[in-house]
Order: structure tokens, then C-alpha cells, then sequence
């Protein structure tokens, strides 16, 4: 059963496709222990981003913003903690866990400290 | 080995804290950051946009691959709501441009509702849309989505319509009685009801259960003098009107003294009184049912269920992430007759409950009217069964009939109603003298104190107490609790072989004191035990069959599943029932015997105490209740076997769909099903190597042979089921399926459809245990 195993990183892919690079199926934490050098560029920003506060805005127009927790290759993306803004600004409905599809991700920001922070982006 | 050594490792990988099991809060604490972080305090730095970026990163990671956070691990996964889910995400659809969905107030002020002079047709309307969202929250919705979308029922005081207040008013006086029935009887679970909703709506008027008949009664009758006065071609939508407002209060009138039941001094009365109650509200349904349509209707496409009064979406915001967003408010037509039923079955409810009450009066004078009793239990108990098959999905169905139960012991049996009952049970099913309070060796102290013991052990155990508790609960659960209930009988069963086994003793030593009376009394008595393993037995059959009518079993799993009941379990049962009618034979036969021994020892002057002696032959056929219970597991014996070795035939036959053997153990499947069974000690359980020998055994059978076995054995469910007199409805279905799987087996022996092997079709339509085979 361990291949199995929750932890994914021990996972041998069980048909690799010839034309692929033989690359072990991963997944991307930001957990200290796995610190890993060899991450692509893409795959090092996502570490970084993991666990900070995203603003995602849908094709409703409805503001999230939540702890970033999750993604895969189709930008699905796992908010904790998510707030629901109809107006951004005013009183928000809190969510707990949510997912959103990619199909309905309009824009995405991150909560970071850039040298242009004063900036609000729309 | 190399298991343990691997997980060794992963430990050492992932300490706890990072397997993502704790609740969002802890984590956050967790990782260091202030408490209770408030996500609205962000952005702490400024928004960023990485809409680009972030798709570029994203498209490096394989398919499949995660970027996950740490503390991110399944649990998160599945609970979190998906956006822009219809079904999911209440927050969808709206507009910022929209407005607030009205309030009581607001519609008030807008002159969106009225609330003088309300026109007959709206009346009708708007009550029949509340009955419907009733009937919608009783389906488990929640009360803010249904029934309080009715922005009359926020504040019913400030309605100046007579008949509309009232009306209002007697639905939240409903609600909280509702609310406490089924709160009384605690056999609902979260997928069956929701008990919480906005209490602060209803705490804004205080609930006077009491008067509301009363308030009905009155404005029912002002509108009939009202009606009067209008020339007979007019009063027709006013009397449909008045038709509503008098449903609502023998309905709730029934409902309320189901609650008020719990401290009545007599179950009778209350009973008949909610009985008339039930028969006049039945008496008034269809009437409703043939005005609906004069009634203001719903706006097509609206998700309101009537244009005037209603705010679907008033409380949307305010319930938890989780729920369901979309609500269906049941039709009207259909909401009554979801009522229609559920008054049918609180009146068949009622019935039972008033029979029992009269039978155990009787019994408790003499013991040979036991039998009568005994089979009132079984009947109860089947009846709780039977019932809850019925009312399956309605809450208030299930809760009623726990309720009017346990008030209906309370009251006949006082304080110490539960121990009085198990008493009954006891004797009611094979009537132990020593449980015979005129026999002279039950005021013996010694057997007095194991009694005692007994039972209050049985009761410490709660099993018989939770048999009856469990026919409430809705199907699923039913069959999860009983896994657990099965458990329990092993102790009971261990006990009451101590105590059968200390009266045999006892019949020794008082054998050696002469006193024969006392010795024959307490001698070969499994009464105990038998009663125990009797109910045990059943509750393992319950388990069993419930699977097939939640569709928990699949096809190539029906062999082994009809395998076990017929080859122990029926036979136990009847075994069991036929011991217990042995010990009253023989019982019955001694004390004859000591009667005669009184009358020759008398002298021969008495002629009216021989006439009595005679007495007892006559209801040698009273006696025997159980003939009829033991035919009817004579008859699911051959339907067990019938269906056992069909399966086989046609497994053998390969016209059964069998799991690809890479992804298949059958082992682990059987020992699944039989899981709850295995700590009992008796019946012992039987593994998984002893089925298999038995069933290859069988399968050295040629195909034919087995069919034309299974034909047998439906030739004999048939048979027995013949021989019942009066048969009952479920009688019938089961010979109409012993009847049609012969014929099919005795086409399929002659080689019907040889060549195409399709696997028949098991239609559980008629009865949930057995299907009828279809070949197609």
C-alpha cells in the first residue's frame, strides 16, 4: 500500500509516458523540511505564494480573499479561511474552505511587500 | 516488515502538526501568527497582481501534481464549497446592483404585501404555500430557507386580517411544537431535519400553544356567518378559506396533545382524543385538494411559492457556508398529499398504540392470555418495524409513534415502566412461572433477587429499550445503529444463561426439600435465554435484509447474503419458537395435570372444578400464536434457500456479472457484511473458509440441478404461504415472488436462453428481502 501514501512525493508514476522527462510525481510544499533546490522558477514562486493571502476575483464579480492552500496544473485554486465580498469594502460573509474552478478566476493578487505596495491594484 | 518500516519513515517526515487534521484556527496559531487572525484585516503590504505569473507557475506542474500548503491535507479538500456551484455556493447569482432581498418592513413600506383585507383567492394562496413550505422543512430543509421566507410569519401581531393572523400565528405555534416532538423523541439526524434555525423570528412572539384552537375556531366561524350572508354562488372560495383554517386546528390540535401526551394521566383519552382529531383533519383534505387551484398561484419561474408574501432569498446571507443553496418548496398538490399520508399513518399509529394498552391490561390478570399478549408484541414490534418502513423519510411520522409509545408504557406501567415491560415481553413470549405473580414460587426471595438482577441489567444495557428507539430512525441509520445493537446481545445473552442455569439449580435444591410445586417450576427453564437470543436473532435478520432495500449489496454478493439466513439464522428463529411453544405445552400439560391431581385429591363432588379442568384443551389453539409466526419463517426459510441456490445456478451459469479477479477479494467483502455478527458468542460466527467449502460443495451440482433445487424451494415458500389463513398484504407479495422466481427457475433448468447469458434483472418492488427474477 505505500505507494499509496498521502505524502505523494515517494510515488513512482505508473505509466510514464516515453516521451516525458522521467520526472517522479511531486507535490510542491512549502513545509521547511522539503526544501528542495532543484524547483523550477514556476513551481518556487507557488512555494512562496502557498499560505499567503490571495484576492481572487470571479467572473461574477464577487471578491475572495483567503489563505492560499491549494493549486494544480488547471489553476484550480483552494482558498482557507475565505471571505466573500459582493462590494469590496463592505461587510463580507466568511466562507471557511472554498475551491475555485479555473474557468471563473478573473484576476489574482497577492498580499505582498513589493517596493510599489502603495500601488492598490484594482 | 517493510510496511511498518515505511511508515516509520513518514512519521519521521510529518510530524502531526503537518498532516492537516486540525482545524483552520489551531493552524494558524500553529504556524506562529497572531490568534485568531481576522482575514479582513488584509492586505497587510497591498494587492499584487499575479494573474499572469500565476497561470505561467501553475502550467509547470505535471497533471495531477499539487502545490499545496502544509497544512493542507483532505479533510480541506472535501469541505471546501465550490464557487459557483449551483447547488453549492449560496452566494452565486447575486448582483451588487441588486437590492437587498425585502424584509417584513420593507415590503410593508413598499406596499408589496397586504395586510388588511386580504381577498379569499390570496388567502388561499398564501396558506397554501405555507403548508407546502411546512411540509418542505419536515422534508429537512432548513425553517430560514422555507418556512420564514413568508415574510407574514416575521411579525404576525401587525397583520390586521383576522384569518391571516391567526393562521399565521397557529403555524409558528406549530413550528415550536414540532420542533419539541421531535426534540422528545430524538430519532432525527441532520440529514432528516434541521432542528436549528433563526430562533430570534420566533422568540419575537411568545408561543401560546394553548389558545390557538380557540383563536381558529373563532375566525372560522365569523367567516361562516360571513358566507351565509353572501348569495350561495360566492361563498365558495370563502369556504375553502374556512376549509384551511379548520385542517389547522385538528391538525394542530392532534399534533399538540401528541406533545402534551408526555405528562398525561391517562394515554387513553388523549389517544382517542387525537384520534377524532386526525379523522376530522383526513375528512377535510380532499375538499382542500379540489381548491387548490383557487388559490393565487406561484409565478412560473419564480422561487417564490406565491406571488404576495414571500422573500425567498431574505435569509440566504445568514445561513452557514455549508448549506445547500437552492431550495424546492414541494408543490402544493403534493404537500397535501404528503399531509394526506402523514395523517394516515399518525391514525394508524394511534391504533396500535390503543390496542396494546387494552391487551396488556388484560394480561397482567392471567397468564394464559399470555399468548394473545405475545403476539401483540410481536405485532408491536413488527408494527415499529413495518411502520418505520413506511413513514420511512418523514421525521414527524417516526417521532409521533415514539413518542405516543413511550407515553402510552409510562402511563400503563407507572414508574418502573421499562422493567414492567420487559417483564411482559418476557412473559408474554413463553410465560416463565416464575415471572406469574399467582404462582406461589415467584414470592420466593432468592429467585425474586436474580429477577431483579436480570433485568436491571437489562435495562443498564438499554438493548430492548434501543430495539424499539431504532425502528425510528430513517432506514440508514436504522441499520448502522442495529451493527451496534447486535453487540449488546452478547452480554444480555450471557447473563440470562447464568440465570436460566442458577434456576435450574434452584429447582434442584428445593427437588431435595420435597417442594415439588417450586422444583417443576424453576426446572429446564432456557426461558431466559431463549427470549434473548429470540430477539437477537431478529435484530440480525433486520440487519441483514435491511441491505437489500438500501441498495447496499451487489448482485454477486446476494449468494452469501441469502446463504446465512438459511442456513442458520431462519433456522434458528424457528427453532427457538418452536422450543418456546414445547415449554408451554409442557407447562400447560402439568398444570393440567395438578389441577386434575386437585380435583381427584377433592373428591369427585365437585363438578364445577372439573368442568374448569377441562377448560385449558379448548385454548390449546389460543396457545398457540406462534403456529403462525413460525409458518411465516418456515416460508422466508425456502425463500432464502430458493434465492441461495438460484444465485448459485445462476453464478455457475455465468449469468452473473463477477468484479474483475485483479481488483477482487471476496473474502474481505464477506467478511464485511458479517462484521457486526462476529463478537457474538451465540450464534457463533462463521468464517469465511467454512462458507466456501459449503458452497463448493453445492456448486458440484450441475447447472440444471441447482436451478431445479431453487425451483423447489420456491415450490415450498409457496406452499407454506398457502396455508395462511387471511393472509396479509406482504403474505400475498411474497407468494406472488415464490410463485414467478418457480416458474423462471424451471425455465431457466430446461435450458431457456441458453446461449445469451444475461444476467436477470432482481426486482425488489414487491417485498424490500426478495426480488422477483426477470429475465429479459
Amino acid at each position: 500500500m505505500s505507494e499509496l501514501s498521502i505524502s505523494g512525493n515517494q510515488v513512482q508514476p505508473q505509466q510514464q509516458p516515453t516521451s516525458t522527462i522521467p520526472e517522479p510525481f511531486r507535490v510542491t510544499t512549502n513545509a521547511p523540511q522539503m526544501s528542495d533546490v532543484n524547483l523550477t522558477p514556476g513551481r518556487r514562486k507557488l512555494q512562496k505564494w502557498l499560505g499567503r493571502v490571495l484576492r481572487i476575483v470571479i467572473t461574477d464579480g464577487r471578491v475572495l480573499v483567503g489563505f492560499f492552500n491549494c493549486t494544480d496544473r488547471d489553476a484550480n485554486i483552494v482558498l482557507s479561511m475565505c471571505a466573500e465580498y459582493l462590494v469590496e469594502g463592505q461587510e463580507p460573509r466568511l466562507l471557511g474552505n472554498v475551491m475555485v474552478a479555473k474557468k471563473h478566476i478573473v484576476s489574482l493578487n497577492i498580499d505582498e511587500p513589493t517596493p510599489s505596495s502603495s500601488l492598490l491594484a484594482q | 516488515m517493510e510496511r511498518e518500516s515505511s511508515s516509520n519513515n513518514e512519521q519521521d517526515e510529518w510530524s502531526a502538526s503537518e498532516c492537516g487534521f486540525n482545524d483552520p484556527e489551531v493552524q494558524r496559531v500553529m504556524r506562529g501568527g497572531s490568534a485568531a487572525e481576522d482575514i479582513t484585516q488584509y492586505p497587510i503590504h497591498g494587492w499584487v497582481d499575479v494573474t499572469q505569473e500565476f497561470h505561467e507557475a501553475c502550467a509547470e506542474l505535471l497533471p495531477g501534481e499539487l502545490a499545496q500548503d502544509m497544512l493542507f491535507g483532505l479533510f480541506e479538500a472535501m469541505s471546501a464549497i465550490e464557487i459557483m456551484d449551483p447547488k453549492m455556493d449560496v452566494g452565486m447569482g447575486f448582483d451588487k446592483f441588486d437590492l437587498p432581498p425585502p424584509s417584513f418592513e420593507a415590503a410593508v413600506a413598499m406596499g408589496a404585501i397586504k395586510l388588511d383585507a386580504l381577498e379569499p383567492a390570496e388567502l388561499i394562496g398564501i396558506f397554501d404555500a405555507l403548508f407546502a413550505c411546512l411540509v418542505s422543512w419536515l422534508e429537512g430543509n432548513s425553517m430560514d430557507q422555507v418556512l420564514f421566507t413568508c415574510l407574514y410569519l416575521h411579525a404576525p401581531s401587525q397583520i390586521q386580517d383576522k384569518a391571516l393572523r391567526v393562521f399565521c400565528i397557529a403555524v409558528r405555534n406549530l413550528i415550536v411544537v414540532i420542533k419539541n416532538i421531535i426534540i422528545l423523541a430524538a430519532v432525527n439526524e441532520e440529514e432528516d431535519f434541521q432542528l436549528y434555525g433563526n430562533s430570534a423570528l420566533l422568540a419575537a412572539e411568545k408561543a401560546q400553544p394553548a389558545t390557538i384552537a380557540g383563536q381558529l375556531k373563532d375566525v372560522e366561524d365569523e367567516l361562516v356567518r360571513k358566507c351565509k350572508k353572501l348569495p350561495p354562488a360566492e361563498d365558495q372560495n370563502l369556504m375553502a378559506v374556512v376549509h384551511r383554517l379548520r385542517f389547522m386546528r385538528h391538525l394542530f390540535q392532534a399534533i399538540y396533545q401528541v406533545e402534551l401526551m408526555a405528562s398525561a394521566e391517562s394515554a387513553e383519552e388523549a389517544v382517542n382524543e387525537i384520534y377524532k382529531n386526525l379523522n376530522v383533519a383526513s375528512e377535510l383534505l380532499p375538499l382542500i385538494k379540489r381548491t387548490i387551484e383557487r388559490g393565487t398561484q406561484p409565478v412560473e419561474g419564480s422561487e417564490a411559492p406565491n406571488p404576495m408574501g414571500f422573500s425567498p432569498r431574505i435569509h440566504d446571507r445568514s445561513q452557514p457556508p455549508t448549506f445547500p443553496r437552492s431550495i424546492k418548496i414541494r408543490e402544493r398538490p403534493a404537500s397535501y398529499q404528503f399531509l394526506e399520508e402523514m395523517v394516515a399513518r399518525f391514525k394508524y399509529a394511534c391504533k396500535v398504540i390503543r390496542h396494546k394498552d387494552y391487551y396488556s391490561a388484560l394480561v397482567s390478570s392471567s397468564w394464559l392470555s399470555s399468548g394473545i399478549l405475545f403476539y401483540l408484541s410481536c405485532l408491536l414490534q413488527n408494527f415499529f418495524i413495518e411502520y418505520s418502513r413506511k413513514s420511512g423519510h418523514c421525521i414527524l411520522s417516526r417521532s409521533v409513534l415514539q413518542n405516543l409509545f413511550s407515553s402510552s408504557i409510562r402511563v400503563a406501567h407507572g414508574k418502573q415502566s421499562m422493567k414492567r415491560f420487559l417483564r411482559h415481553s418476557v412473559q408474554a413470549f413463553n410465560s416463565p412461572p416464575v415471572l406469574n405473580l399467582k404462582h406461589p414460587v415467584a414470592s420466593d426471595p432468592k429467585v425474586q433477587q436474580h429477577l431483579e438482577t436480570f433485568f436491571r441489567y437489562c435495562i443498564n444495557m438499554n438493548t430492548f429499550n434501543q430495539f424499539i428507539r431504532l425502528c425510528g430512525f430513517n432506514r440508514a441509520r436504522q441499520r448502522d445503529k442495529l451493527a451496534h445493537l447486535i453487540e449488546n446481545f452478547d452480554p444480555l445473552q450471557v447473563d440470562a444463561v447464568r440465570l436460566d442455569s442458577l434456576m435450574n439449580q434452584m429447582a434442584n435444591e428445593r427437588a431435595m426439600e420435597g417442594n415439588e410445586l417450586h422444583a417443576t417450576a424453576l426446572k429446564h427453564s432456557t426461558h431466559f435465554s431463549t427470549w434473548v437470543l429470540y430477539n437477537c436473532f431478529r435484530a440480525m435478520l433486520i440487519y441483514l435484509m435491511s441491505g437489500f432495500e438500501l441498495e447496499l449489496y451487489a448482485v454477486h454478493e446476494f449468494l452469501y447474503i441469502y446463504w446465512y439466513p438459511y442456513e442458520f439464522l431462519v433456522g434458528f428463529l424457528v427453532s427457538a419458537l418452536t422450543r418456546t411453544e414445547n415449554i408451554l405445552l409442557a407447562q400447560e400439560e402439568y398444570a393440567e395435570h395438578q389441577s386434575k391431581m386437585q380435583v381427584n385429591g377433592g373428591g369427585g363432588g365437585a363438578g364445577g372444578k372439573s368442568r374448569k379442568a377441562a377448560k385449558p384443551k379448548k385454548n390449546k389453539k389460543q396457545q398457540r400464536p406462534y403456529r403462525q409466526e413460525i409458518i411465516y419463517y418456515h416460508a422466508l426459510l425456502s425463500l432464502c434457500g430458493g434465492m441461495y441456490k438460484a444465485m448459485g445456478a445462476l453464478t455457475k451459469d455465468g449469468r452473473v456479472r463477477l468484479p474483475m479477479s485483479k481488483f477482487d477479494n471476496e473474502e474481505i467483502r464477506y467478511n464485511r457484511r458479517f462484521a457486526p455478527f462476529v463478537p457474538l458468542t451465540s450464534p457463533p460466527p462463521v468464517s469465511y473458509v467454512e462458507f466456501k467449502s459449503i458452497r463448493d460443495h453445492m456448486m458440484l451440482c450441475s447447472v440444471e440441478e441447482l436451478y431445479s433445487m431453487a425451483a423447489k424451494h420456491f415450490d415450498q415458500a409457496r406452499n407454506v404461504l398457502e396455508s395462511i389463513q387471511n393472509p396479509e398484504q406482504e403474505i400475498l407479495d411474497l407468494l406472488q415472488i415464490a410463485r414467478t422466481n418457480f416458474v423462471v427457475m424451471n425455465v431457466l433448468a430446461r435450458g431457456h436462453q441458453k446461449e445469451v447469458k444475461r444476467q436477470p434483472e432482481f426486482d425488489f418492488s414487491k417485498h424490500s428481502y426478495f426480488p422477483i427474477m426477470k429475465l429479459k
